[in-house]
């Protein structure tokens, strides 16, 4: 960031951001309405990757991690932050010289501060996703990943997908120079903490103090079964919902300390063996692979 | 003619860890190519940074060597019919490339064959090396891999330039539809470039770079790291070696920068401020000159420092935000004592097929015990015993979850500070876990030594129960390294005890715990089935079915136990210096208790010097053989004095009966070396001269009987309380 210019409010990153993958082609889309634990979730990456056909899209998306919460006192763990993603297929030549162009357009000068792709390896194993690629870490906070997906949903990606995930709590809190996240300038004169604090007080407590458990395990048995037989209309859109609820319900389970080491291996195969289930079914509807026989 | 070779893999950043291996793999396949295409080269030089691997070779041969040889074909006479040429003709001269007309004859043994002189070799090294380095650069081996774009390519990270000079020509290779070019980019941000090689010239490309902000050597990278840090205040005997290789495989320009933490952070332990330091920003503590740390970090970044202040600040800041979130997960746990957190290791497993860290804890507090009472130390051995109850209470910590290195040491830090034990049984629950590595050290202190080799007992014996002994290559749980900490741990603290009635307590008391594990876990699961009425019983049942796997038989139970201690006490004496034959020797005896076992090596190690006792050796080896042999006749009982008729036995037998209870009572107290010069001063002679003038297999049976028994009665002392002499080279 030059000296001179005044550090962009929150909102104002967002701005440039999706005026920026705009202009490079990307489909601007909206969050999901669904509670995800990551922008990875949103239909537009989790379906979008598969197949050989182009695909360009961008979007922020809140994500949710019931364990993360700390009633808003913590000044960089959130139940719920926000991710702004960028998903391109393939992945261009170019990859790291369009990413580092994207941080010039929201006041981060590479030449200035200490920039490092440090190795990171990503995985999921909910989604029985894996990539390589880098955490993007400026003067040692991180502030983006950047993630050559390999395989989603257990599909080898053909082509590769590139996706470009920006902390955007963190980014802010960066350019802004503020050491807690509720001390962030959302927009001239709002804050923060005047926007989210109650939500992050009231959610954190809810997840570690008030979610009924007994409830938890019947949404999740019960939303599986749903899943599975939703599948068998093949409709993979409206099964998938399913899945980002039971993946959601398991993170309120795993925030209550009520998941047992061996039951958290069963239940992140359950939720895996539902993507690899969405994947294949929404393949087979696009006409990407032939209907197993 | 031979010409310089150039070659540069541009990449995105690389995994450091995978830079030297990537290196070296690169060079020795270019050796080996040109080596084997018959192109002279000398020897190639390899470097690399983050983002390229380059390689030089200072002369290739233009060409390849010609070789010439003669190959011989079919015999004529098969290889034209009515003047055409056969199937087997015209294939001899396709292979050697030649028309069937032109090629020749020779005559062997009467008779004549098809015949060429075959000329190979003489392609131009360009060539060879366009067609070769694209395969060369796939069959590259990293930890992981991955493929990037639309390329069937896989390397750790996208190759995105490929710069490849033979002299001054650009060898335009090909790998998956990236061409070879003269361009190299520069560091990228401060000179990104990119600059062009005008030809294969290694020192030009070093300074050119130099000039675009990229330092090629990793070993320039690392001095300079290295001299900043002791610059602006790290010490040179806490340098952490390790980690400078790591940030000078992060960087083509480093630099570090010193920022400031604020003092509060002091009163954090020093090992929670250098771990928080190390692992989560890979930045180096400050020390003043007393030693002590300072309110400092220092930070190796990939930059000019320009803008010194504003990196500076960055880092600052984030550094202080760990700092502080270690300082809340310190503040969180000192509000729970080590003794409460106790309860919660209930649900933490240890194992799934031997149960968990709780009663893991009672096992060893109990081994603990009764060690103490085997080795006459029951004062350490309480300290030891109360240590084991809160020993991995810290496994349930904030801080520990988040640095799973810093086990057992805030174990310590919170006994002392939290629980307000004594020093010594805080330090116990530390000194646990050693040696953590190879050449770490051991415990210093009894009470840890105790506490250690009742932790490592319990571990390696449940392991095995369960089916986890060391294979070959697979050994999860470390239990050669614990072994090998376990024994050298006994000999250092010269604990004398029974290593088999240790095994057999360690023993009883996984099998009393393997089924109250089992009803435990059963009825975990059996509660959180009353809260989860969504989850099926039948679920359950499985889960509770497979914790427990089958227990290997015992003969092969003992079998596993006693090679895994038999393998790793045969290293700790050979690290110790016992050769061989001495450590056969020992373990041709029965060798119960450990320490006297190593006693007996040394000894018998230093004893080997001396002739005489080589002398000896060979004596009381055949001594022991014949006692042994029972085929020619069987020893008596007991001697008879009167059945001796030469005077040699009756002297050998007052000299052994005289010398036998000193000699025992010696040996009893691990005085091998008095023991030994007892027998060679008072039975070597009348020894020999017993077996020089005395016919043992006399032709009456009840005298020879009666010499073997005076044998036998030598031998068993050397066998059972010595060791077996045989297998000491003597030559």
């Amino acid at each position: 960031m030059t000296k001179l210019e005044k550090a962009p409010t929150l909102q104002e990153i967002i701005f440039r951001l999706q005026k920026y993958w705009s202009d490079y082609g990307c489909v601007i889309v909206q969050p999901y309405d669904h509670e995800v634990g990551a922008g990875t979730f949103h239909p537009c990456t989790f379906f979008g990757v598969q197949g050989p056909d182009p695909w360009k899209v961008a979007y922020v998306q809140p994500s949710r991690r019931p364990t993360d919460g700390r009633y808003g006192d913590n000044p960089n763990r959130l139940y719920q932050h926000h991710q702004f993603q960028a998903i391109i297929k393939p992945s261009p030549v170019n990859a790291q010289e369009v990413y580092l162009k994207s941080l010039e357009a929201i006041g981060i000068d590479p030449r200035i501060h200490d920039l490092r792709f440090e190795e990171d390896d990503w995985e999921s194993p909910t989604l029985g996703a894996t990539g390589l690629g880098w955490q993007i870490l400026c003067d040692g906070t991180e502030i983006s990943q950047f993630t050559y997906f390999q395989q989603m949903a257990g599909f080898e990606m053909k082509p590769v997908t590139l996706e470009l995930t920006y902390g955007l709590e963190r980014i802010a809190a960066f350019v802004q120079g503020k050491d807690h996240v509720m001390d962030i300038e959302w927009t001239e004169g709002v804050t923060y903490r005047d926007m989210r604090k109650m939500f992050e007080f009231e959610l954190s407590d809810y997840s570690f103090s008030h979610a009924t458990l007994d409830r938890h395990w019947r949404f999740f048995t019960q939303a599986e079964q749903e899943c599975q037989e939703t599948l068998e209309a093949k409709i993979p859109y409206a099964a998938y919902e399913w899945l980002m609820n039971c993946s959601h319900w398991f993170n309120v389970l795993d925030a209550r300390g009520a998941i047992s080491v061996t039951q958290r291996t069963a239940f992140i195969a359950k939720i895996r063996n539902m993507a690899l289930n969405c994947a294949k079914c929404y393949r087979v509807v696009k006409g990407i692979d032939k209907e197993e026989k | 003619m031979s010409l310089p070779f150039f070659l540069e893999i541009g990449t995105e950043e690389l995994p450091a860890s995978y830079l030297p291996s990537y290196a070296s793999q690169m060079k020795e396949a270019l050796e080996a190519f040109m080596t084997s295409a018959m192109l002279e080269h000398k020897e190639v030089v390899c470097a690399w940074t983050p983002r390229r691997l380059a390689f030089y070779c200072e002369a290739v041969a233009e060409k390849q060597a010609v070789k010439e040889s003669d190959v011989k074909g079919p015999p004529v006479s098969v290889s034209f019919k009515d003047g055409e040429p056969t199937k087997a003709a015209l294939s001899f001269a396709t292979k050697v490339g030649l028309p069937i007309e032109s090629v020749g004859r020779v005559e062997e043994n009467g008779k004549e064959y098809l015949f060429a002189r075959v000329k190979e070799g003489g392609n131009a090294a360009s060539d060879l090396l366009k067609n070769k380095i694209p395969e060369l650069i796939k069959g590259l081996r990293s930890p992981k891999s991955m493929r990037w774009d639309v390329k069937p390519t896989t390397f750790a990270r996208p190759i995105r330039s490929l710069c490849c000079l033979l002299g001054d020509e650009l060898i335009d290779c090909d790998l998956d539809g990236l061409k070879a070019s003269r361009e190299i980019k520069g560091h990228r941000f401060l000179a990104p470039g990119p600059f062009t090689m005008k030809t294969a010239d290694f020192a030009e490309y070093e300074k050119l770079l130099k000039e675009h902000f990229v330092i090629l050597s990793f070993e320039e990278r690392r001095n300079i790291i290295k001299e900043q840090l002791l610059r602006f205040g790290c010490l040179e005997e806490r340098l952490d070696e390790e980690l400078i290789d790591i940030c000078a495989n992060l960087t083509e320009y480093p630099n570090c920068v010193k920022g400031d933490i604020a003092p509060e952070y002091l009163e954090l332990p020093p090992e929670v401020l250098i771990t928080t330091l190390k692992k989560h920003q890979k930045s180096f503590p400050c020390y003043d000159a007393k030693g002590g740390l300072e309110a400092a970090f220092l930070s190796v970044t990939n930059n000019d420092l320009k803008e010194k202040d504003l990196i500076k600040t960055g880092y600052e800041r984030v550094i202080s935000a760990r700092l502080s979130d270690a300082r809340f997960f310190f503040n969180e746990d000192k509000e729970v004592t080590l003794k409460e957190r106790r309860e919660r290791l209930k649900t933490v497993v240890f194992q799934k097929d031997i149960g968990t860290y709780y009663s893991k804890t009672e096992r060893v507090a109990c081994i603990a015990t009764k060690l103490g009472e085997m080795t006459g130390k029951e004062d350490a051995a309480e300290i030891a015993s109360d240590a084991a109850l809160i020993s991995r209470s810290d496994l349930t910590t904030a801080m520990v979850f988040e640095f799973p290195e810093l086990q057992g040491i805030m174990g310590r830090i919170y006994a002392e500070r939290v629980d307000k034990v004594s020093r010594e049984e805080a330090l116990a629950i530390e000194e646990m876990y050693k040696p953590r590595s190879a050449g770490d050290d051991l415990p210093e202190t009894l009470p840890g030594a105790i506490l250690s080799i009742a932790d490592k007992i319990d571990t390696i014996i449940g392991c095995v129960t369960v089916g986890l002994a060391p294979t070959g290559s697979a050994d999860p749980y470390m239990l050669r390294r614990q072994t090998f900490g376990l024994l050298k741990t006994i000999i250092a603290h010269k604990l004398s005890f029974k290593l088999s009635a240790l095994i057999k307590i360690a023993l009883e008391l996984l099998e009393a715990d393997s089924e109250s594990f089992k009803k435990n876990i059963v009825s975990m699961f059996t509660e959180k089935m009353g809260v989860a009425a969504a989850v099926q019983e039948n679920e359950l049942g499985l889960i509770a079915e497979s914790w427990f796997a089958p227990h290997s038989d015992e003969a092969k139970l003992e079998k596993q136990i006693s090679s895994l201690f038999m393998g790793r006490f045969e290293t700790v004496l050979k690290e110790e210096g016992i050769s061989y034959d001495i450590i056969q020797a020992v373990f041709g005896s029965p060798w119960p208790d450990i320490l006297v076992a190593s006693l007996k090596a040394k000894e018998l190690q230093e004893m080997k010097k001396d002739p005489e006792f080589l002398t000896l050796c060979n004596m009381l080896t055949r001594c022991v053989n014949i006692a042994k042999d029972e085929k020619k006749g069987k020893a008596a009982e007991t001697v008879d004095p009167a059945l001796f008729t030469a005077k040699e036995e009756k002297e050998l037998w007052s000299a052994w009966e005289s010398v036998k209870p000193e000699a025992h009572s010696l040996l009893e107290n691990c005085e091998f070396g008095k023991a030994v010069k007892l027998l060679a001063d008072k039975v070597a002679g009348p020894l020999d001269a017993f077996f020089t003038n005395v016919r043992i297999y006399a032709d009456d049976k009840a005298v020879a009987s009666n010499r073997l028994a005076i044998l036998k009665s030598i031998s068993e002392t050397i066998q059972t309380k010595i060791a077996d002499l045989s297998k000491i080279v003597t030559a």
